[in-house]
């Protein structure tokens, strides 16, 4: 579908014109007909002469007896005037009939037989001898142009050596010639429609015309145009406010959306190729093969969907983002590791602000380029770590990259952390985003597109809440706390959060801080400790260690936010289904996907 | 930069449907056209010319008293044709009529035969070892590929890859039509390429005029589209 799409646009770039002047031609064609373009407007059939016993009487063999490969004879009257014609192996030889010598065409029998194949109402003006024209393609000789005073400025063409008119030609045939230069794709004159410009257009021509049928037929078998007189409702909520519509049934939601004013991004006008216009429906909303195309697999969990690609029938209710996701560019102001494969980056805003809710992602733009597997700046500290991660250099495409801000809104930076994906077996290159990220000096800039998602603080003054978090997945628990800290009744916190060992714990010094003070409690675990980390607190996996805790609680009086690795966050998910909580009272940030 | 979605592709679409069954018609005719050569289409390749040197070119003389027996032809020609077997030395004569062959020293009219004809057309045909499955003399009723016009004519059927027909003239046995199958393959694609289904002759039906204004409706919309689309990719960046 895709390539079809691409195919039929690219070759429809390529057609554009040539298909202008085949439907301009044609239609020229059809309108005009052959008769109005031979040139014959004014052509009079000649009236045969009879033949007269004399010049039969006269002839003699001894006239062509020098030629060989005689097949024919012919004797006819032209102008009163007795001639021969002999086809013999090297062509034709035109006799006067007379005395058997070359036959001359005079000036004066050219105007002759020129007047007696014209039927209009001009008078003859002129008399040219010429060589070539370009009005006869294929004739080259002796000859003259006779021309007419008339409407059409006919002119007649006559052969010297044959005696003969040619043709006829006038106004509207030089307009047909044209026409025929466009149509055939033959700028020579010739009319050749088989030449190789032809060809090629005419099977670049068929590609298209195959791909947008086959689109089509996708097209009507999606059911994407029924037409109906129907009417539908969708309700769509922006932001705080709520419309309304009602509309027909068979309109996509962006064409409603858009009828109304309401603002939605769309960079292709409904085509499911830009992947500009998600809204977020229901997440049990069928998946066209254009979500998919456009969509994040988080983001159609989500419920988001192209809003071109379904209709106001099937999608009641839609919640259009509001555009503050937009892209911003992000100026690097700080990059430090903060364990051995993971940096803190710290950027500014280049022009105005983002404005975000904690839990809420931005996606890097990451362009095309060259990356390199390890950093210039490892800290000696981590350099064991690093030991055997090889030098490579590698290249990659653009790409999009989610990261959650690690900080509550308020301040003028955006904080991330950013963990270095290294090359796994069998892989062709280590992370791109990562290593893009990582290597980025301080001063560079790049754009980030955002705010986006969802993992967001639930509502209601008597929660407790509860993280369960793990390696990266710090960063929005972290700004979910900072937020939640700064709101104006802070709710009780509980914080479990894994690492393998104590040198992957990320802002531990932080939380120790935070749990001292009472303000949440903090319980890291490991669970792989080294002998070195001399560790006393919780050893483990993480879910298993809130399970623990969670059986001596009351857990319904908890929200959950819970973001990780993909397994820790399958397995936690799955204790807090074992320990029957309410799912629509947890929520999660996949960034495995 | 927001595009009010759909209008176009909307009318593209449903256009689509009207013309695009056309356009593909038109894309495939035209491509048989264009990609088979012309001659080859002409069948210009089937056959050769059979007429053999005249052997008396004295005969000229006798021509008078062909005149004098019938005069009236507008044209005369000497000719050596393959009649009854063998290139035979004749007088064609061509009047307001029609055209036929004569004995120049008889002066009778020659009349050909099933076998001449079939003799003539093994002679003309160029593509090897002629293999001639049927000769029938047409009067009336022409088959799809052979104007009426022509009638009454000689058809000459060859069991060869095209399942050549040349049709020959009853009077002097001239080669006339040239059919096979790339022929008769050029003639419905250009039936549908003119979509006239009937005679496929008329280029001016007002259903191929209507068909015509709405491509340039189709292509008007699928432009604005394709502008719009690229326009929109350059600016996306991943």
């Amino acid at each position: 579908m895709k390539f079809l799409q691409w195919l039929h646009r690219w070759t429809g770039l390529i057609l554009l014109i040539q298909l202008v002047l085949w439907t301009v031609s044609g239609l020229y064609f059809a309108l005009v007909d052959h008769h109005g373009m031979k040139g014959h407007q004014y052509f009079n059939m000649q009236q045969p002469e009879a033949l007269n016993r004399a010049q039969l009487a006269n002839l003699s063999p001894s006239w062509w007896d020098d030629l060989s490969g005689v097949t024919k004879v012919q004797s006819y009257t032209t102008q009163g005037l007795p001639r021969v014609e002999v086809h013999h192996q090297d062509g034709v030889r035109y006799l006067d009939g007379r005395d058997g010598s070359q036959w001359q065409t005079s000036q004066d029998f050219a105007q002759h037989i020129a007047q007696a194949s014209y039927s209009g109402p001009g008078t003859l003006t002129r008399v040219t001898p010429i060589e070539r024209t370009r009005e006869l393609h294929n004739w080259r000789g002796q000859g003259f142009r006779i021309d007419f005073d008339d409407d059409l400025n006919t002119r007649v063409y006559v052969d010297r050596t044959s005696g003969t008119v040619i043709d006829h030609r006038n106004t509207p045939w030089v307009v047909a010639d044209w026409m025929f230069r466009l149509h055939f794709i033959d700028y020579t004159g010739g009319r050749n429609f088989n030449n190789l410009v032809a060809i090629a257009f005419a099977v670049m021509t068929l590609w298209f015309a195959l791909s947008g049928f086959i689109l089509l037929v996708k097209l009507l078998n999606s059911g994407e145009m029924r037409f109906t007189l129907r009417r539908a409702a969708l309700t769509a909520n922006v932001g705080e406010q709520q419309f309304k519509f009602t509309d027909k049934a068979h309109k996509t939601v962006l064409q409603v959306l858009q009828q109304n004013d309401i603002a939605v991004e769309s960079g292709c006008g409904g085509g499911g190729t830009c992947g500009f216009c998600a809204v977020k429906a229901a997440p049990d909303t069928p998946i066209t093969v254009s979500d998919r195309a456009e969509l994040s697999e988080s983001q159609l969990n989500e419920g988001y969907r192209l809003a071109c690609q379904h209709s106001i029938e099937t999608l009641h209710k839609v919640e259009v983002p509001e555009t503050e996701a937009r892209k911003y560019s992000l100026q690097l102001k700080e990059s430090r590791f903060i364990t051995p494969m993971l940096r803190e980056l710290r950027f500014v805003v280049t022009e105005g602000e983002v404005s975000y809710a904690a839990g809420q992602y931005m996606q890097f733009l990451i362009p095309a380029g060259a990356g390199q597997s390890r950093p210039s700046d490892i800290p000696e500290r981590f350099a064991t770590e690093w030991h055997a991660i090889a030098a490579t250099n590698f290249k990659h495409d653009a790409v999009r990259r989610s990261y959650s801000m690690a900080t509550a809104a308020g301040g003028d930076e955006l904080v991330f952390t950013v963990r270095y994906q290294p090359q796994t077996a069998g892989a062709p290159a280590p992370g791109v985003g990562s290593a893009y990220l990582c290597n980025l000096k301080p001063g560079e800039t790049l754009i980030a597109e955002g705010p986006f998602g969802d993992f967001q603080r639930l509502e209601g003054a008597e929660r407790k809440l509860c993280f369960i978090g793990g390696g990266a997945g710090m960063a929005p628990l972290r700004a979910l706390i900072q937020e939640e800290l700064k709101s104006h009744q802070p709710r009780p916190m509980q914080f479990f959060y894994g690492a393998r060992n104590r040198g992957e714990l990320l802002y531990t010094d932080e939380f120790v801080e935070l749990d001292n003070a009472n303000k949440l409690r903090f319980t890291p675990v490991l669970s792989e400790p080294r002998q070195a980390c001399q560790w006393g607190d919780a050893e483990g996996f993480v879910h298993e260690i809130a399970q623990a805790w969670l059986e001596q609680q009351n857990v319904s009086e908890y929200d959950f936010y819970i973001c990780g690795p993909p397994r820790m966050l399958a397995a936690t998910l799955a204790m807090l289904k074992a320990l029957n909580v309410d799912s629509t009272r947890v929520r999660y940030d996949d960034f495995g996907n | 930069m927001q595009y009010q979605s759909s209008a176009f592709r909307t009318w593209h679409r449903w256009l689509g449907i009207i013309v695009g069954v056309q356009m593909v018609i038109w894309a495939i005719s035209g491509a048989y056209m264009v990609i088979i050569q012309l001659p080859f289409i002409h069948g210009e390749h089937l056959t050769q010319d059979a007429d053999g040197d005249i052997r008396d070119a004295s005969l000229v003389t006798r021509l008078p008293a062909v005149l004098d027996r019938y005069p009236q032809a507008i044209q005369v020609q000497l000719v050596n044709r393959l009649i009854d077997g063998e290139p035979r030395d004749l007088a064609q004569l061509h009047s307001d009529t029609g055209k036929f062959l004569v004995d120049v020293n008889t002066l009778a009219p020659v009349e050909l035969t099933a076998n001449d004809i079939e003799a003539l057309a093994a002679a003309y045909y160029a593509k090897g070892e002629p293999n001639i499955k049927g000769v029938k003399y047409i009067e009336e009723a022409p088959p799809s590929e052979l104007n009426e016009r022509f009638l009454p004519i000689w058809q000459v059927n060859f069991d060869d890859f095209g399942r050549t027909s040349l049709y020959l003239h009853p009077q002097t046995g001239e080669m006339t039509v040239r059919r096979h199958d790339f022929w008769r393959g050029f003639d419905i694609m250009w039936m549908l390429h003119i979509m006239d289904y009937k005679d496929r002759v008329d280029i001016t039906t007002w259903w191929l005029r209507a068909f015509i204004f709405a491509t340039f409706a189709f292509l008007f919309t699928g432009t604005v589209l394709l502008l719009q689309t690229l326009w929109a990719s350059r600016r996306k960046p991943a």
